[in-house]
């Protein structure tokens, strides 16, 4: 067993996965990505379990567990799938912020819904000219007496489809202002009227799905603005961290998955009378494929442990976070290689890592702008 | 009432067991460990017992190194309440942890011991019927269904060819059989919560108990590996091979 974790870490890691292998077997796992389906029943075995109790505390009804411990389920989750460790990840960040940035009464009234299973959350940030360049964004909310009216479109929402999802929107309630002064958090029911949504035909992440929201005149009750107006960037800064690194950890639990199910084919897969894996151009790419995956996880514990010290870990996070996205993706490409012909079969699962690793180095920040902000926090401001 | 449930930490069943090189036993270095799986249908029962209002308390004893701790831990986490933990770095072996198991009944005055009817790793099948026997206590074993009232105990057995239905007075020694029940995992909140409860730690010397073993291992080997089969081509053929080759007719 791993000295880095205490016995309670070691029965978290052992629950969740024995949750995952009981709820979420390969061949159920297989079907709902190619029905394209949400789990409902499995995040709701989740919240049986307490795992979105787990990272907030106790005052309203939490576990008051570490990032740590957030960032083991996180990749017990990505170790079966990338796409449903986005289930996860989606509630938990939304309501951390809300621990973080919320009222007392909104603290009280949003946090038990969450942990209880009764809604679930999303965030929705991009738009159709506002990627990586976050400020851009131009969807409104304008005041208009208790309540606030939100007009624009944000694209790429990940689970904001889901039944029950509370859309944590960031919009601009100051157009004038540099965007850092003038943006806004407000928590929409993706059922209220005035919401379109549209599930996208993307490459991979079926389940949890990306969808595309348009908003018309949609009035949002003024007490679903989270942390005061204009005060939208500094939610977004707030909890940067944490969201990034249990991000990663679902990364490395990902690549670790893909590294286990092709050491697993390269010892059974015959080939010349001896086991694939036996030709050293096999043996050595997965020697390879396990130090990184090794690497990238150390890093992201490392991170985890700074956070929970309240470190600023920021520089180290990021790293984490695009090392472990880019391993992901490096691991799931070779795992398809060792696959040969039946990994680029859909009734296999080497295509479906293939796929969800793909945008791991896009989603949540691209690669680029990860290293933009290293080098930045080194020193290398770009001019 | 009190519960008394024994846990063993075992190889994992899951993991493919491998005999050390120098043949004095099985590798268990960086191997995973966990409870015996029948142990955890004892801690399951005991806690099912407990939510049905039929007992107060459980506690889980676990014998070995200090790696049964993880194993206490556990138990502690599906729902018992306290762990006591007989440290020791020599190998039990059966009677030993009776005896162990019996000290500490003499002290903790359960009204009820649950164990699980063998452990997979030595497959013995021993301690719960010798401390039935040193206790002087009634045992039911191979439990597939148990009811409890104040002073007895309503046992079904799996035995061969069928089912039998015991009563026994309490207090008594109850081995868990496959199909008693299926074990919970540990909830969150009860990870969280088995933070807090105490394990004690005592010892074999401290429980006045002599544990060395009895027996002497030899030597252990791997399993003869399964020779592959042939296919013969007529009736004939395996006659000549059973009585030329194989010598059997
Ligand atoms: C599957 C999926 C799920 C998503 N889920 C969500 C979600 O739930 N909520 C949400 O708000 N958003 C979500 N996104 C959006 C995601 O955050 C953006 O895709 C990402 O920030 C990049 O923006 P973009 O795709 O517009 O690319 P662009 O910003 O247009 O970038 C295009 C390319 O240019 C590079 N580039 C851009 N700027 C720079 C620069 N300054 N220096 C160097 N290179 C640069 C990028 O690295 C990239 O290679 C999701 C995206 C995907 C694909």
């Amino acid at each position: 067993m791993d000295s880095r974790f205490s016995e309670e870490q070691n029965l978290l890691r052992d629950t969740v996965a024995k949750l995952m292998a009981k709820h979420c077997p390969p061949e159920f796992m297989r079907r709902i990505d190619r029905e394209q389906s949400y789990p409902y029943m499995l995040y709701d075995s989740w919240v049986e379990a307490g795992l979105f109790r787990m990272p907030f505390a106790e005052a309203y009804g939490g576990l008051g567990g570490s990032t740590v411990d957030a960032c083991i389920i996180a990749e017990e989750i990505g170790r079966v799938s990338a796409d449903l460790s986005m289930m996860y990840g989606g509630s938990t960040f939304c309501g951390l912020n809300v621990q973080r940035k919320g009222s007392e009464e909104q603290k009280a009234y949003w946090l038990p819904r969450l942990m209880s299973g009764e809604i679930r959350m999303s965030i929705s940030m991009s738009e159709p000219d506002a990627g990586s360049d976050v400020g851009a964004i131009r969807t409104t909310a304008v005041r208009d007496g208790d309540h606030y009216i939100v007009n624009g479109q944000k694209l790429w929402a990940t689970g904001a489809g889901a039944k029950n999802n509370v859309i944590n929107v960031y919009v601009k309630t100051d157009p004038k202002v540099h965007y850092r002064q003038g943006m806004s958090l407000f928590l929409v029911d993706n059922d209220t009227p005035g919401i379109e949504l549209r599930k996208l035909d993307m490459l991979g992440r079926y389940c949890t799905g990306t969808y595309e929201i348009f908003f018309k005149d949609v009035r949002v009750p003024a007490d679903r603005l989270i942390g005061g107006e204009n005060k939208g960037w500094e939610c977004i800064l707030s909890g940067l961290q944490v969201e990034r690194v249990v991000a990663a950890a679902a990364d490395v639990g990902s690549a670790e998955g893909c590294v286990e199910m092709a050491l697993a084919y390269a010892k059974d897969r015959k080939q010349f009378g001896r086991p694939i894996g036996t030709f050293q151009a096999i043996a050595h790419m997965l020697a390879d494929m396990a130090t990184e995956v090794a690497a990238a996880r150390a890093l992201m514990y490392q991170c985890a442990a700074m956070v929970d010290q309240g470190e600023d870990a920021l520089k180290d996070i990021t790293m984490a976070k695009l090392f472990a996205s880019e391993t992901y993706a490096k691991v799931a490409n070779l795992g398809m290689q060792i696959f040969g012909a039946y990994g680029y079969n859909k009734e296999f699962d080497m295509q479906r890592h293939y796929r969800d690793a793909r945008i791991a180095t896009v989603a949540a920040g691209t690669s680029q702008v990860q290293r933009n902000l290293i080098a930045g926090l080194m020193g290398l401001k770009a001019q | 009432m009190k519960l008394l449930v024994a846990v063993k930490r075992v190889i994992d069943y899951n993991v493919k067991i491998r005999v050390k090189a120098d043949k004095t036993g099985v590798e268990t270095a960086n191997v995973k460990m966990s409870m015996n799986p029948f142990d955890e249908i004892a801690v399951e029962e005991a806690i099912r017992l407990k939510e049905a209002g039929a007992a107060k308390e459980i506690v889980a004893v676990s014998m070995g190194p200090q790696g049964c701790q993880e194993t206490i831990r556990t138990a502690l986490a599906m729902g018992a309440d306290r762990g006591i933990h007989v440290l020791t770095d020599i190998a039990l072996e059966p009677l030993a942890v009776a005896k162990l198991l019996k000290a500490i009944i003499a002290k903790e005055q359960p009204g009820l011991v649950i164990l699980g009817k063998q452990a997979i790793d030595d497959d013995c099948n021993q301690t719960g019927q010798m401390l039935a026997a040193l206790m002087n206590w009634p045992q039911a074993t191979f439990a597939s269904k148990l009811k409890l009232t104040a002073e007895t105990a309503e046992v079904t057995r799996e035995v061969d060819g069928g089912l039998e239905t015991i009563a026994i007075k309490l207090p008594a020694v109850v081995t868990t059989d496959l199909r008693l029940n299926e074990p919970r995992y540990a909830s969150l909140p009860n990870i969280m919560k088995a933070k807090k409860k105490t394990i004690d730690q005592t010892t074999p010397e401290a429980l006045d108990v002599n544990v060395q073993p009895r027996l002497t291992t030899l030597q252990v080997t791997e399993p003869v590996k399964r020779q592959g089969g042939k296919k013969l081509g007529s009736v004939e053929e395996l006659v000549d091979k059973l009585m030329h080759e194989a010598q059997v007719i």
